[in-house]
């Protein structure tokens, strides 16, 4: 079991997270709202960009409705993504502008958390996340098949890093 | 580009939420006591911005020559999520 530790005290779940370039080499630490509601995990664009990705590897533009208006944003897989002690390679995201002023680069939504049983302690300011890898979950998380025809599974850990559990 | 001053100095976070109050910071050379939470001992802030796209050209320009590069906003953090319809 991994446990995540968060400021109780604010607003909102605040948890870290790292996404990679495409190269597997450069890497950003994120600051991520946990979003339940959330079906998407969303990263600003020019988190992206500053990585190497490009909208043209997007996979489907996207639209997002909110109480200001509606906003387009695209789906990327990126080659790895991290949080909450786990990590998810060839993982999918949405790219999507935030408003300016909520000082985060993202939100970690059910694409990520669905493979995984967590216990969220508010009071405490922890996570308690266990991986939860069942045919069921395999079902309904679609993977893209390589070149090769295999499924992508995830990446190894970096040499040196954190040992984040594959998904 | 906003250069922080003294660019060379390992700060910690609260050394940087003091000097570069609700900021975008650009942060190099953060020596993560547990990378699974926001901790970390010191970083090199190397530019500061009050908006996030104004910060991208300096985090682009960082990893010229760093393997990892960090962004964060040194003020609160607040907002309502959106909810997303694909199309």
């Amino acid at each position: 079991m991994k446990v995540t530790r968060f400021d109780a005290d604010r607003d909102l779940i605040i948890v870290t997270g790292r996404v990679w370039g495409p190269h597997g080499r450069q890497w950003r630490p994120l600051r991520l709202v946990l979003d339940t509601g959330a079906a998407e995990t969303i990263i600003l664009p020019e988190v992206l960009d500053e990585l190497g990705y490009s909208p043209s590897q997007g996979e489907a533009i996207t639209v997002m409705r909110s109480a200001v208006g509606r906003e387009e944003g695209y789906l990327i897989r990126v080659t790895r993504f991290t949080c909450l002690g786990y990590q998810a390679g060839d993982f999918r995201v949405h790219a999507h502008d935030l408003p300016e002023g909520w000082g985060i680069e993202g939100l970690i939504g059910l694409s990520f958390l669905k493979q995984l049983n967590y216990e969220v302690r508010s009071v405490e300011g922890r996570i308690l996340v266990r991986r939860a890898v069942t045919d069921a979950v395999r079902a309904r998380t679609p993977r893209r098949p390589t070149r090769s025809g295999r499924l992508r599974g995830s990446l190894r850990n970096r040499p040196g890093g954190t040992p984040e559990q594959p998904i | 580009m906003a250069r922080a001053n003294g660019r060379g100095e390992q700060l910690t976070w609260d050394e940087i939420c003091e000097r570069f109050p609700d900021e975008w910071v650009v942060l190099v050379d953060t020596s993560w006591v547990n990378e699974q939470d926001f901790e970390f001992g010191t970083a090199r802030v190397v530019a500061h911005h009050k908006r996030r796209k104004d910060a991208s050209p300096a985090v682009k320009a960082a990893f010229q020559n760093h393997d990892e590069v960090g962004c964060f906003w040194t003020g609160a953090i607040h907002g309502a999520s959106p909810r997303l319809s694909l199309s």
